[in-house]
């Protein structure tokens, strides 16, 4: 289930909102979770199963965890327990497909084909997977250091990992972050009706800019051949319909969080606003940023352990972080591409020449820089990326085909949609600043933006969901 | 990488999120606005469902998870899980087509979207000056080639979970619809029709030269290519539609529509015809003269309503065209002809001004042009929506009911969409008659992702009578007689040359029913395009106890076994000939690996020839028959018992192993008694033929099949497949690869097998009414899955409870109702199971309301309850 979608919107959300409300305090997680799972469930029924298991796994872990004295070895043995079926899952259900076709590939490339695995098996993704695993071993990373207590209620957890909000798109949210919440939170209408408002933006964001964005990016990126000035606007689009379906998403389960008196952390903080590239990896998906900064950068060294280790432990969590967005080759550039530039920037620091520029400049060229690594991350494949990075080049063989996909970046309503993203992005607020003193124009104004998009999404049959290789 | 902020992100969030700062008055307003939003769709929406009974998609939602579990306890839980998948789909469908909020806004709001900015939605491209075009269609010309493989991969990987894989090369079904109507003497012209973007790009693209068109996806000229190469004639009318754009400015297509104008359809009827007398001569008849009229016809095109706005706009008008319906003799209107010898299989290209709920007239459509141009009748049967398949479909159905209308044909033109062959799921269609998954034949050939192998397949065939050699491409055309007709003369031991431009084979007078004692004949050469057919020897033969009678020692060299029962070596070119063995053979004569180290007479000894000495140490003799060597003599192989196993020999150590055991479980359970093996030349294809069950070798239906071996290990990688399908016995295969990729051979080989479904037939007989309980119905379409069509029937099944009238011929019926018409939802989507209703039932064969609609049939399959039809439940 989508929250852009009718049955969310109109008969889940309410739904379980109503009965939410309705219930007795310590009879509400059982139903955000029942809510959850069939939320969760309706992607796919067989899918919950593995939610389930995770969760189990990781409550138990959590249990021994919380109950064995921190010096001892045993801890260390259910931190392992924990990681290990979590990234096996992970890594299974995400990567398996992914490793046997680059097996192949490389016993191809090396003339042994005869070596080469007759594997029949290919594996679904679940959805949300990568969300949920990384959140629930949150849960165990942050008992063994002893952030956070182990929850007794097995309900509590399984809300915690299940939470429909968050559970598909992010942004993830880290067991410290929330326990206090778990325990004891507040329901105001202030909260409420400031979720209302997040939601309605986020809703905004995702059905009347990513959608129309994406129609145009997607005709961009599914052409065989494009002029240069059509690919570049092509990415540009693709560069808008990401930023503002994420954002709008993170937004919207902001708002859904605080409709049920919790509190998620920022996702996004105006990342097209960034001046070099650090300064973007701060402004974006910054719940998984800094999970991966956490629980990744710093225990393999982060900066403590000299120059040269700290660029390779940035490569390192910059490619592992591209794997993450997907099983595929072009995520593992794309990511590469960050973590070399990450680290470059960091052994320039302000001798760089574009640290000189005047802020403008910075932003533009960062914004630039990001949008050429976009393309490895909308196309579909690794020839595909090497294709449109041609074509942006002007490199490319230009087929006939390639005049009808001009109409789609003169046509008015596309153009006025990149026009407004372009203003939203680099001209407006972002929610979270705007929504914070909440008048009755803004929220008739948030309300009017929910009202369009929810025309609008009954009237255009298309909206993507483009977490599903997450 | 991000520092660690002072403030936790925790800390952080709980300050700018947890404390907003809102009057409670505000507060309290926005809250109940949102709910109220919110709320009040749902609840009218289920004012609506409770007060309306029909339509509501509740029901089916509430049920899905009570028949999944059933299905989980009956068919495992991937089985429950699906159907639950599926029910979840259809109910969000549903819900969405009948949204209140999309039923209120979207015509309004698609009007001022159309209006002042030019869009459309996600169906339909508003051009310039009025042209309007259908997405999928210019995706096909814009998007990335539908033969590569990646694409390919991504569509098979792209399917919905639910459902089985899409299909998405269209060349397999196509090679395999091919060979199917060849194994009844049909032959198969394709025509596929451009789509509008291709010739008319002014309304996307206004300068864009008229010298570039016809535009076409990269794949297209490729696939033109492979037809050719799997010898399936394909005209294609773009170009010549181009030239007439280029030289009369004629629009070729409707310009709110996704179909051809009237002229270009009657263009392309013409030229096929032009087409089809170069490419397929269809026998001589009497010609039929029928006449043509003109008629102005006024529509509203597809693609106007496929944007959904208000009634009465008049953004985009309506079109006059006009159409020149065809008059049989006397001046009756065209109707398609059952016993005609052309069927055309067409979409709604073909169904266009043929068909009145099409809106643009009728009898004047693409098979009525044929018609007119060929001067004889022709048949019909196009189904509007449902995919490339859809026809096949129908006409298996039709068959399955009785009405075979393939019987007496002898040219099927099948027609589609260009834009087919990038979005089409390309089902393989089984078109023999209707009958229990237990008794179906191995399928045959079916490569998925092109070709694993080039090549070719020659074999012995009864099928024509007499024993003839045949050939059928590996890629999968239609089988060939090679060999020429010569009455009272049997043609046999077919051996191709390593190099594969030529074949070697025995023309003898020989008993058709056994294996002759002493029956030399014609050893015979002749090239695989059927030419240049000379006779090498007069007087050879082949050894005992089966049809091998020669190998090619190289391109040039032949080693056969004469009449006088010695071994010779012919040269090919100059005829000159030498004898292998001083002295004729008493019994059974040898013949000779094409290294001059070993030798066969019918026993699989594979003895010791001496070169110097000019004779064959014989060894000692093996069970079973039909021994032969690789072509570097290293190793050998024969059936080493009745039905098999065939094994193979090193020669140099004399190890034994196994290529195919009898009863092989890797062979279709339906034919795995193998006899006649053969290897390619260059050791990586093993050809043989295999039957049900049955021993006799003239008499029982064997058919060929291949398996590729490694050449190295000897180990047979993937399942063999099989090549014909003929019901006469086609033996003693040979094979020759011109490439052969062993490894997606082995992606593919799994998948081969398993029970195709069994047909649905229509029924026939008399109408009758009845009062009936309903038991179950299948899912109903979503307008998403027909697009860009609005109408659809499902099939469900009722017991009769009361007959008013007539006789209905069962208590259990299958009926065809309604589902989608003009887009709306039909009463039967949302009746419940017992609901009872009074219905009145016709047979659905020949209902000419149907004709050209989808039929969408999920039900359990049981070939003994025809499908009738029903315009009701009223």
């Amino acid at each position: 289930m989508v929250f852009s979608s009718h049955l969310f919107v109109y008969y889940f959300l309410p739904a379980a909102l109503f009965v939410y409300y309705a219930l007795p305090r310590r009879a509400r997680h059982l139903w955000l979770t029942t809510a959850s799972y069939a939320f969760y469930g309706w992607a796919n029924p067989a899918f919950m199963g593995l939610m389930l298991l995770s969760t189990l796994i990781d409550y138990v872990c959590g249990w021994r965890l919380g109950a064995s004295p921190r010096d001892e070895r045993r801890p260390r043995a259910w931190l392992a327990v924990s990681l290990v079926s979590n990234l096996s899952l992970l890594g299974f259900f995400k990567y398996f497909n992914f490793a046997v076709d680059s097996y192949a590939a490389l016993l191809t490339g090396l003339g042994l084909e005869r070596l080469r695995p007759d594997v029949g098996l290919r594996v679904v993704l679940p959805l949300g997977i990568s969300f949920y695993t990384f959140q629930s071993m949150s849960y165990t990373f942050d008992i063994y250091r002893g952030r956070t207590k182990p929850l007794k209620n097995i309900v509590d957890f399984a809300c915690y990992v299940s939470l429909f909000p968050q559970l598909v798109a992010g942004p993830i949210i880290r067991f410290s972050e929330i326990a206090d919440q778990l325990r004891h939170r507040t329901h105001t209408t202030e909260k409420f009706a400031r979720g209302a408002a997040f939601f309605s933006l986020g809703m905004a964001k995702k059905v009347l800019l990513a959608n129309p964005c994406g129609f145009v990016a997607d005709a961009a990126f599914d052409a065989v051949s494009l002029p240069p000035l059509d690919a570049w606007a092509g990415v540009l689009a693709y560069a808008f319909q990401i930023y503002f379906d994420f954002s709008g998403y993170s937004d919207m389960a902001i708002g859904l969080g605080l409709m049920l008196g919790f509190v998620f952390p920022k996702n996004f903080d105006s990342p097209y606003h960034a001046e070099s590239l650090t300064d973007f990896w701060r402004r974006w998906h910054i719940s998984l940023s800094t999970w991966l900064r956490d629980y990744l950068y710093h225990p393999l060294g982060g900066n403590r352990k000299g120059p040269r280790r700290t660029y390779v432990n940035l490569a390192i969590v910059m490619l592992l972080g591209g794997l993450w967005h997907g099983a595929a080759w072009n995520f593992v550039v794309w990511g590469g591409i960050h973590g070399v530039w990450l680290a470059m920037e960091r052994a320039m620091g302000k001798r760089s020449l574009y640290r000189r520029l005047p802020r403008p400049g910075r932003v533009a060229l960062t914004f630039v820089g990001v949008l050429v690594t976009w393309v490895f991350f909308r196309a579909p494949d690794l020839a595909a990326a090497g294709r449109y990075l041609s074509a942006m080049a002007g490199l490319a063989e230009v087929r006939p085909g390639a005049a009808l996909v001009g109409h789609f970046f003169s046509e008015p309503y596309y153009v006025l949609s990149l026009v407004i993203a372009a203003f939203v992005t680099w001209g407006c607020p972002q929610t979270w600043d705007w929504s914070r003193r909440l008048t009755l124009t803004r929220g008739a104004l948030a309300l009017g933006c929910l009202a369009l998009s929810l025309v609008a999404m009954a009237s255009q049959g298309y909206n993507p969901f483009i977490y599903f290789i997450f | 990488m991000i520092e660690r902020a002072k403030e936790s992100r925790e800390e952080q969030a709980m300050r700018e999120a947890g404390c907003t700062r809102v009057r409670p008055g505000v507060a309290r307003a926005l809250t109940s606005a949102f709910l109220l939003l919110l709320a009040s769709v749902a609840t009218l929406e289920i004012r609506r469902d409770v007060s309306k009974e029909s339509g509501t998609p509740w029901p089916e939602l509430v049920a899905a998870p009570v028949a999944a579990w059933k299905n989980t306890f009956g068919s495992g839980a991937f089985e429950g899980n699906r159907r639950l998948l599926i029910a979840k789909n259809d109910f969000e469908d549903a819900l969405e087509e009948r949204s209140i909020v999309a039923a209120a806004a979207l015509p309004g709001v698609q009007w001022a979207l159309t209006r002042l900015l030019g869009a459309g939605n996600a169906q339909v491209v508003v051009g310039r000056k009025g042209w309007l075009y259908f997405r999928p269609a210019v995706d096909y010309l814009t998007g990335p080639g539908f033969l590569d493989p990646r694409v390919l991969d991504r569509r098979t990987a792209g399917g919905k979970a639910w459902a089985p894989p899409p299909r998405p090369n269209p060349l397999p079904a196509i090679a395999d619809f091919a060979a199917q109507l060849a194994e009844r003497g049909i032959g198969l012209v394709v025509i596929v029709t451009p789509v509008k973007a291709a010739l008319h790009p002014e309304g996307l693209a206004p300068v864009l030269s008229r010298d570039v068109l016809p535009i076409e996806n990269p794949s297209f000229a490729p696939f033109l290519d492979k037809l050719a190469d799997l010898e399936i004639p394909a005209f294609s009318p773009a170009e010549r539609l181009a030239r007439t754009i280029r030289a009369k400015s004629w629009p070729q297509f409707l310009r709110t529509d996704t179909h051809w104008t009237p002229q270009a359809m009657e263009d392309a009827a013409e030229n096929l015809v032009r087409f089809l007398a170069r490419h397929v001569p269809l026998p001589g008849r009497n010609p039929v003269f029928y006449s043509r009229r003109e008629v102005g016809v006024q529509g509203r095109g597809d693609l106007t309503k496929l944007l959904r706005l208000p009634d009465g706009e008049r953004l985009f008008g309506s079109e006059s065209v006009l159409i020149r319906p065809v008059m049989g003799p006397g001046n009756a209107p065209w109707t398609p002809d059952p016993n005609a010898d052309v069927l055309v299989l067409g979409d709604s290209f073909t169904n266009i001004y043929s068909q009145s709920e099409l809106g643009w007239g009728e009898c004047a459509g693409f098979a009525e042009q044929l018609s007119y141009f060929l001067h004889r009748p022709v048949d019909k049967v196009a189904v509007n929506a449902g995919g490339p398949a859809a026809a096949r479909e129908r006409l298996v159905s039709m068959a399955a009911g009785g009405e075979d209308r393939l019987a007496g044909k002898r040219l099927v033109i099948l027609q589609f969409s260009a834009r087919e062959l990038a979005s089409g799921d390309w089902k393989l269609v089984d078109l023999s008659p209707a009958r229990r998954a237990s008794t179906i034949a191995a399928p045959i050939r079916r490569p998925e992702h092109g070709a694993p192998a080039r090549g070719f397949v020659a074999w012995e065939s009864w099928r024509s009578g007499e024993w003839r050699i045949w050939t059928r491409r590996l890629e999968g055309s239609a089988p060939r007689q090679l060999t020429p007709d010569e009455p009272g003369l049997q043609h046999c031991c077919p051996h191709i040359s390593p190099d594969g431009s030529k074949i070697v084979y025995l023309s003898r007078s020989a008993p058709a029913g056994e294996y002759p004692e002493e029956a030399s004949g014609d050893l015979r050469l002749l090239r695989m395009d059927g030419g240049g057919e000379r006779t090498l020897v007069r007087d050879a033969r082949p050894y005992e106890w089966g049809n091998r009678a020669a190998t090619w020692r190289n391109e040039r060299k032949l080693i056969y076994i004469g009449a006088d029962k010695r071994t010779h070596l012919l040269d090919v070119d100059t005829a000159e000939s030498s004898r292998l063995t001083a002295e004729p053979e008493e019994k059974m004569p040898w013949l000779i690996d094409p290294t001059l180290r070993h030798a066969v007479n019918g026993s699989p000894a594979f003895s010791r020839y001496d070169a110097g000495e000019r004779r064959v140490v014989e060894a000692r003799r093996r069970p079973g028959c039909e021994p032969y060597f690789s072509q570097d003599g290293s190793f050998g192989f024969w059936v080493a018992g009745g039905g098999g196993p065939i094994r193979w020999i090193d020669l140099r150590t004399r190890a034994v192993g196994t290529w195919i055991e009898k009863d092989d479980r890797r062979i279709h359970d339906a034919q795995r008694y193998v006899y006649f093996p053969m290897l390619s030349r260059d050791g990586r294809m093993l050809a043989f033929s295999a039957s049900p069950g049955d021993h006799d070798h003239f008499q029982s239906n064997y058919d060929v099949f291949v398996a590729p071996v490694d050449p190295g290990s000897l180990a047979l990688l993937g399942r063999p497949l099989r090549f014909t399908a003929h019901p006469a016995s086609d033996r003693y295969p040979d094979v020759h690869v011109e490439a052969l990729d062993l490894e997606r051979w082995k992606r593919e080989a799994p998948p081969i097998g398993g029970p195709a479904p069994i047909k649905a037939p229509l029924a026939t007989g008399e109408p009758f009414e009845m009062r009936a309980v309903l038991q179950s119905c299948s899912r109903a379409p979503s307008l998403r899955e027909i697009s860009p069509y609005r109408a659809a029937l499902i099939v469900c099944e009722w017991k009769a409870a009361q007959v008013l009238f007539g006789r209905p011929p069962g208590d259990r019926l299958r009926i065809a109702h309604w589902a989608l018409r003009d887009g709306e939802r039909q009463p039967i989507v949302s009746l419940r199971q017992n609901s009872v209703a009074r219905l009145r039932v016709e047979p659905l064969s020949g209902v000419s309301q149907i004709e050209g609609y989808p039929i969408f049939n999920d039900l359990p399959a049981d070939p003994d309850l025809p499908i009738h039809y029903s315009r009701g439940p009223d």
